[in-house]
């Protein structure tokens, strides 16, 4: 089921580039690890993706 | 600065000491959460997030007054808790519950109380801390007693 919503952050609304350069940090550590396949690695990807409504 | 559960905390670096990366990362991150929303509704989401999943140690820590902790679960009616608590308690909730189903009004009545920045950093900050209790609940689970590789 597509569930349209309305747009919920102003176009200029950021969080803190401190927040958002250790989150970008942090996940980039993570996808850099390698001991799980590649192939387990996006089945999980896009389940989480599925998980938070991610369309990106 | 917001706390947490100092086992949450070691069983993270216990866990992540062969990914210094990693974890220096996840800390900062942590650090940065901390520091982007006031201590007080940090405090109330986290142990509202540590009640709803269970996490050890969690509501045994807190910068909060032992009244307000104790008031949490009826965080909707108490007087203990403002508008604002209360918008980003029911968010934390939904977040937590079914992130994929959080309705309009929900987000909408959150940043009417923090701004549209505030809200942004919100729901870092919350998303933050729900990661670091998931973690820890998961690595409990599998009972993972070393580092991993």
């Amino acid at each position: 089921m597509t569930t349209t919503r309305t747009r919920r952050l102003p176009d200029n609304a950021r969080p803190s580039s401190r927040l958002l350069d250790a989150f970008m940090d942090w996940q980039a550590s993570a996808v850099r690890l390698t001991a799980v396949d590649p192939v387990t690695t996006e089945l999980v990807r896009l389940r989480c993706a599925q998980h938070h409504d991610c369309h990106t | 600065m917001a706390s947490e559960a100092p086992s949450t905390t070691r069983r993270l670096a216990d866990i992540l000491a062969n990914t210094p990366d990693v974890f220096e990362s996840l800390t900062a991150t942590h650090a940065a959460a901390t520091d982007a929303i006031p201590t007080r509704l940090y405090e109330l989401c986290r142990l509202r997030v540590a009640a709803l999943l269970g996490t050890p140690d969690e509501l045994a820590t807190s910068e909060l007054d032992a009244a307000t902790v104790e008031a949490l679960p009826s965080w909707p009616t108490h007087d203990a808790f403002d508008a604002t608590d209360r918008a980003c308690l029911a968010f934390t909730e939904q977040f937590i519950i079914d992130v994929a189903s959080m309705p309009d009004d929900l987000a909408e009545a959150v940043a009417d109380r923090l701004g549209g920045d505030g809200f942004a950093n919100f729901v870092h900050a919350l998303l933050a801390l729900e990661q670091r209790q998931r973690l820890r609940l998961i690595w409990d689970q599998l009972d993972i007693k070393g580092a991993l590789s």
